[in-house]
């Protein structure tokens, strides 16, 4: 083409391109994301931000409502006929995006993706590990598989909702790679494209079966399309809401929330996460390897001005490990603040005019180790705070070097066996306080690998979470909210506690 | 002669990249934080074994000297590895993000030039006039003005109050254009798409200004000050002497010489601002390398950490040398020896 018929050809398309984009009325919701996804394919991330995009393409064999109960989903119902196998039956009548009707065939292909070696495009599923000890996957009918586990893991249904299924016919015909950048799914919207740094785009798939009864209303999502946009600084992530380009910004800093609140177009939502926040002890050494010194550290902090002071109120005080949202829960009632008592346990122990200590902590949980120093300096107890990189920090956690840190623990799952497990088990990952229980570990053997019954089961976790209240190897702080920044104009949505934006009910008004 | 030369310094850039390659990967290597842990997450079930069997598989349970070999002979072949997080080639991951990094940068480079040599010029002329004042205080501003402030007050100022500007990223979605090139404002110009054109430099305008800006007050006064140089020497009173119009003795005479020092200076500035737009890229949500970079340094993502470093410093390298060459071209005086 001529240079002169290419400018002609430039301006009359800028012309028509400003009058078709007056006239497009369609609804699209524009969520802004802090980073972008790491990938498209459900099976190979551990990823917050990416799961929450793929959630909307995507769906499980079973969901969670955003009261965290599970609720079937590609699943109508389950059994469990022998303590290693789970028999799930599926909905009929689904279709993947591309019209292909889905069957027992996918389930079977994701699972045994997910968990046997080498299973996509040579690595290993790194979601293996929210598969616990299922080792694969069979077929019995066109609408029926069982999933086999090795021991007996009762927490298998409280995984699943982190497993989508993934289509068998379309993944072995395209390859693992082309399907990672161009995913079809089950979902209620559909992959459209990816501008890697910069968005991923999705439209309403009209064939979608309705998604669980559970959730209504059933049917297709209610907007057009949707995109999550990656904005991975606080300040232009609010800049973009106020301008209007996005309509739901996650993870708003406490600090920032005045600045959403003072624009009468957007709101403050906020939603109890699934993190919970506390103090650590080094329980192999003086002065924490008595448990009355503990109990002085529960007693000494008041978790309630905390949470007022440096969280805006914006957190639930916890009395153990768990989180209230879990059903496993037991609610006992926190120590509570009171330093006389403090003061005499402490001296108790032995210790009347305290002891120097060192509080570690991570940058982002400084303002709560200042705030905890203060509060033991008022017990006699001589603290300092030290701000670590936790990459540094982590391996002399794990050596017993240090006597006190202030951390958190993410639980998606909201099941014990995924932060009370690893957190104080004998000799588990994330035991870096050296806590060691028989009783404990004898009850986490029965929860998990003993008893079929899901009364006992509960009963046994009850019970753990009382062993850790009276031996208080932490000091239990608090499960922090997490702060969205909505327009207005979104209407029937909320945040969840699992951070998932599920977007089918979600409209957009006005 | 040039010939030789050009060989000679290309054969030196070699050891310039073994050595980086090598820092790098040492620095990477001794840094405490594992990417698997970091990976792997909480809330689930996961056995020593389990990590040590990805740890295998990503090679990261080899010894330094063997994990360096490995990547050496990647580089050799071209392939940078995969990487940890993004479970993707990292040279795929660069190549996706080296186009938006490069555009930028040169938007913001002839702006910073377009603002700066006039300027300066005039600032030279007319010295100590209130022009000259006024550019000696901008330049100040603008060479102390934290490039993170001045972005947020720029989206906050264009696109929330006023709102004619989009907050950020690099395009909206609905424009039609097929990224093909992955430079945005070429891709637009090869097909035609004017309506993606104007969308792709609304995008563009406000990064670019302010990663422009230190630039910008640095070659202004370089202007200035090498324009004062040239203006006190004796062929300029000649041509002075000789009746030519003052226009033509500052832009033909002065001006020409005047610019030998700034053009090199540009494009060692140029490679900085390559390197220095993490923040940048980071307040406007741009999908370029440094972005790449900072994610990665915080996963731990080793092998892409790597892959960006190596090619920060090809491009520096690359910069440095067509700055030397552009100086011989640009004075006769100097042989490249």
């Amino acid at each position: 083409m001529h240079w002169r018929s290419k400018l002609l050809a430039l301006a009359v398309s800028l012309l028509f391109g400003t009058l078709l984009f007056c006239f497009a009325q369609e609804k699209t919701l524009v969520v802004a994301i802090e980073h972008d996804v790491m990938t498209l394919d459900p099976g190979n991330h551990r990823d917050r931000e990416t799961e929450t995009v793929i959630r909307n393409m995507f769906d499980g064999l079973v969901t969670r409502t955003p009261d965290m109960e599970i609720v079937p989903e590609l699943a109508v119902s389950w059994e469990r006929p022998s303590p290693n196998e789970w028999v799930f039956h599926l909905r009929d009548g689904v279709t993947w995006h591309d019209g292909t009707p889905f069957t027992a065939e996918d389930v079977k292909f994701t699972i045994d993706r997910t968990v046997k070696e080498g299973m996509i495009a040579g690595q290993t599923s790194p979601r293996k590990g929210l598969l616990g000890s299922v080792t694969g996957a069979e077929v019995i009918d066109r609408l029926t598989v069982k999933i086999i586990t090795s021991t007996p893991w009762p927490a298998l249904i409280s995984f699943l909702p982190f497993h989508e299924i993934v289509p068998k016919h379309y993944v072995e015909e395209v390859g693992d790679e082309y399907f990672a950048e161009h995913p079809v799914g089950t979902g209620p919207f559909k992959f459209v494209r990816w501008d890697k740094g910069v968005q991923v785009v999705m439209e309403r798939y009209e064939g979608y079966y309705g998604g669980s009864p559970d959730i209504p209303p059933v049917g297709p999502a209610k907007v057009d399309r949707v995109i999550f946009r990656i904005i991975p600084e606080t300040s232009t992530r609010i800049a973009a809401l106020r301008a209007g380009e996005v309509h739901i910004a996650t993870r708003i800093p406490v600090d920032l929330i005045p600045e959403i609140e003072a624009d009468p177009n957007l709101q403050v939502m906020a939603v109890r996460g699934t993190r919970s926040t506390f103090i650590e002890m080094n329980v192999t050494k003086p002065p924490f390897d008595s448990v009355l010194v503990r109990r002085a550290m529960n007693y000494a902090i008041d978790v309630d001005k905390i949470v007022d002071l440096v969280l805006a109120g914006l957190a639930t005080p916890i009395p153990s490990l768990l989180s209230p949202d879990s059903p496993f829960y037991k609610p006992l009632e926190p120590y509570g603040y009171d330093p006389e008592r403090a003061r005499a346990l402490l001296a108790e122990a032995g210790y009347p005019d305290g002891f120097e200590l060192t509080i570690d902590c991570e940058d982002y949980l400084k303002d709560v180790a200042v705030v905890v120093a203060q509060m033991l300096r008022q017990v006699g107890i001589d603290a300092k705070v030290q701000v670590w990189e936790w990459g540094v920090l982590k391996p002399k956690l794990l050596a017993h070097e240090r006597a006190m840190w202030i951390t958190d623990w993410g639980n998606g799952s909201l099941d014990p066996t995924g932060i009370m497990h690893p957190k104080l088990v004998t000799g588990e990952r994330g035991n870096y306080s050296g806590y060691s229980s028989c009783l404990y570990d004898g009850l986490f053997e029965f929860a998990n690998n003993v008893t079929l019954d899901p009364e006992s089961r509960k009963e046994a976790f009850h019970i753990a979470q009382e062993v850790i209240y009276y031996d208080a190897p932490m000091v239990f702080l608090y499960v922090a909210q997490e702060v969205y920044g909505v327009s207005r104009r979104v209407a029937n949505w909320r945040p969840s506690p699992d951070s998932r934006i599920n977007l089918h009910d979600a409209d957009l008004m006005g | 002669m040039t010939l030789t030369y050009l060989i000679r310094r290309l054969l030196q850039a070699v050891p310039v990249f073994l050595g980086v390659t090598f820092i790098v990967f040492l620095l990477m290597y001794m840094t405490p934080g594992d990417p698997v842990d970091l990976m792997m997450g909480e809330g689930s079930v996961v056995s020593e074994e389990e990590i040590e069997q990805l740890r295998h598989e990503l090679g990261l349970d080899r010894p330094f000297y063997e994990q360096y070999g490995r990547f050496l002979a990647g580089i050799f072949r071209g392939d940078l590895g995969n990487s940890i997080t993004h479970r993707r080639p990292v040279a795929t991951l660069i190549w996706e993000r080296l186009p938006a990094t490069i555009e930028l940068t040169l938007l913001a480079g002839v702006i910073a030039l377009a603002v700066a040599i006039p300027a300066g010029v005039v600032s030279a002329v007319r010295r100590y006039s209130v022009l000259d004042a006024v550019g000696s205080i901008a330049s100040l501003i603008g060479v102390s003005m934290p490039g993170f402030w001045l972005g947020l007050i720029l989206i906050i100022f264009f696109s929330v109050t006023l709102k004619v500007l989009p907050v950020a990223g690099r395009i909206t979605y609905g424009t039609g254009l097929e990224p093909r090139t992955g430079f945005f404002v070429l891709d637009a110009i090869l097909q035609g798409n004017g309506r993606a054109l104007v969308d792709v430099l609304k995008h563009l305008i406000m990064p670019a200004f302010a990663m422009s800006v230190v630039m910008m007050a640095m070659t202004m006064r370089l202007t200035r000050s090498s324009m004062l140089e040239v203006i006190n020497q004796d062929y300029i009173k000649t041509a002075r002497a000789k009746g030519l119009a003052n226009r033509t003795v500052i832009l033909r005479h002065a001006l020409r010489n005047a610019l030998i020092p700034v053009v090199t200076t540009v494009a060692l500035n140029l490679g900085s601002l390559l390197g220095g737009n993490m923040i940048i890229e980071s307040v406007f949500a741009w999908p370029g390398l440094g972005r790449l970079v900072v994610e990665s340094v915080y996963a731990r993502d080793y092998p892409v950490v790597q892959g960006c470093v190596l090619v920060y410093a090809l491009i520096y390298v690359s910069l440095n040398l067509i700055a030397d060459l552009s100086y011989a071209y640009l004075n006769p005086k100097i042989r490249l020896e």
